[in-house]
């Protein structure tokens, strides 16, 4: 919608209400914003126990690297691979066109899409048992879920007062078509744990929000409304 | 709907016009004119402060009683003699006893070329209409408060006092040259008046005017390539492109300027 149009079609509500300025994020924007984090830091979407978990994404900068998971037994320990896809956040109100039930986008939140594979290296111990094949065989094997989620925006301030970061918790996330219930429920916490650790990397300063217009210290927010991330504040 | 609606209010914008104007800082310039009669080389400088804003629908930013503080400086050069005739001490001869005649020399007053220098600092209050401009010059975008028309800036007070200056400053000058003392009053009056206030207007308006004319402060300023996170290694720093920018001002239950701004990833 062209500038003017929009600004006529603002209601009589001043935007900056009671405070002096006032700072809208569109979701187009915030997607716009996380695409970018996303897109210069692919490491925090990308998690992995060993470069045995094949890409994409090809250069190892673009994977954080972490400890197998331990257990007796098995060499080295499991190797594993978590990647999300760039999230899709819309803010309050819906309109991605409906989220999955049980989740309720409530006044003030974000529901988001994502995808996550997971990656299991799957091997054997034959080589203990078998003088053929000496070398433990590992294969991986890998699941994409599409799921959605709902959230939250909060404000973290640090140095001068009124001036800090915006970010983003993942409340409950939705994986549809498990079965067994509890085997969805189980991964439904795994990868919201997962999800929420990963877009808790992304922190907002103020003044992205705003695209550097009016210095503030924020006196009010975040708002999530109108399908738009909202901060007030004053003028530094 | 643009990717990020940023609005301030009156209020607000009173303490932006204030960031703009220290940014602006200081304003100079130097030239030559006419001072009355005289030719005089100038330079001045300005500065701008205070002001109140009054945000009109939907493309003004009235700006009232903003200071400007300047300080003027000039020399003007003229003859002397162009004010004060030339004169001859005749010859005078005398008859002395057992010597003879005895003549004084003609001596002669050729009045010196003198130059002036003045200085002044005052402040003048004006009020004005400014209008946003938005402009992408360089990889920067800019939105800037520009000045519409040319206000009426009342000098006449500092014309009077510049009058008094150049007298204090033209007797300073005066008083050192030779024979000077029974006519420099009549010297520094003849100056003060062959320039009077419409000279020092005339010089006045021309240098001050154009600091005013040409105002435009600077509300927003980034660059279009607009950093989001620093580097922070290992991560490189994350920016977005500024792909568009607008302002305007809108009215609703209170007045404010409203910039929009879309930006791709």
């Amino acid at each position: 919608m062209p500038c003017e149009r929009y600004l006529a079609t603002l209601v009589m509500m001043s935007l900056t209400e009671t405070e002096e300025v006032h700072a809208g994020l569109n979701e187009s924007g915030a997607n716009d914003l996380l695409t970018a984090v996303f897109t210069a830091r692919p490491r925090l979407l990308n998690y992995r126990s060993s470069p045995l978990i094949p890409g994409p994404p090809a250069s190892p900068a673009a994977w954080t690297t972490m400890p197998a998971i331990a257990f007796p037994g098995v060499p080295g320990g499991v190797g594993w691979g978590v990647q999300f896809s760039i999230p899709i956040i819309d803010f309050h109100p819906d309109s991605s066109g409906g989220l999955p039930p049980p989740l309720v986008l409530g006044v003030g939140r974000f529901s988001l899409r994502t995808t996550v594979t997971l990656t299991l290296l799957c091997g054997t111990r034959r080589g203990e048992h078998d003088p053929d094949n000496p070398q433990a065989a590992v294969m991986p094997l890998r699941a994409k879920l599409e799921l959605v989620g709902i959230g939250h925006t909060n404000a973290v301030y640090f140095g001068t007062p009124g001036q800090g970061e915006v970010t983003f918790d993942v409340d409950a996330i939705e994986i549809v078509d498990i079965k067994p219930d509890e085997l969805e429920t189980l991964l439904e916490c795994l990868i919201r744990m997962l999800l929420d650790a990963a877009l808790g990397t992304v922190r907002l300063p103020f003044q992205a929000v705003s695209a550097g217009a009016f210095a503030f210290a924020l006196v009010r927010g975040p708002e999530v409304e109108n399908d738009q991330l909202k901060l007030y504040g004053n003028v530094l | 709907m643009p990717d990020v609606i940023a609005a301030i209010d009156e209020g607000g914008a009173n303490d932006l016009v204030q960031d703009a104007e220290a940014a602006l800082g200081t304003l100079s310039d130097s030239g030559s004119g006419s001072l009355g009669p005289f030719t005089a080389s100038w330079s001045a400088s300005a500065t701008f402060s205070g002001g109140s804003a009054d945000l009109i629908a939907p493309n003004t930013i009235r700006l009232a009683d903003v200071r400007m503080d300047y300080t003027v400086s000039f020399t003007f050069s003229f003859d002397l003699s162009s004010i004060i005739p030339d004169f001859c001490l005749p010859q005078v001869c005398v008859n002395v006893p057992f010597i003879g005649r005895v003549c004084t020399p003609r001596i002669c007053i050729d009045w010196p070329t003198v130059t002036i220098p003045v200085s002044h600092s005052s402040f003048v209050k004006f009020t004005a209409d400014f209008n946003p401009s938005v402009t992408l010059v360089g990889g920067v975008w800019k939105v800037d408060l520009v000045i519409a028309g040319v206000p009426s800036l009342q000098l006449g007070p500092a014309a009077a006092a510049i009058i008094v200056a150049i007298g204090a400053a033209a007797a300073l000058v005066l008083l050192p040259i030779p024979f000077i003392g029974p006519v420099l009053a009549i010297a520094v009056a003849a100056i003060t008046a062959a320039i009077g206030v419409a000279g020092v207007l005339g010089l006045l308006g021309p240098i001050l005017s154009p600091f005013v004319t040409g105002l435009r402060f600077t509300v927003y300023e980034q660059p279009q390539v607009f950093e989001i996170l620093p580097a922070a290694p290992p991560d490189a720093a994350v920016n977005v492109t500024l792909t568009a920018i607008t302002a305007a001002v809108v009215s609703t239950d209170e007045d404010e300027l409203v910039l929009n701004v879309d930006f791709s990833p």
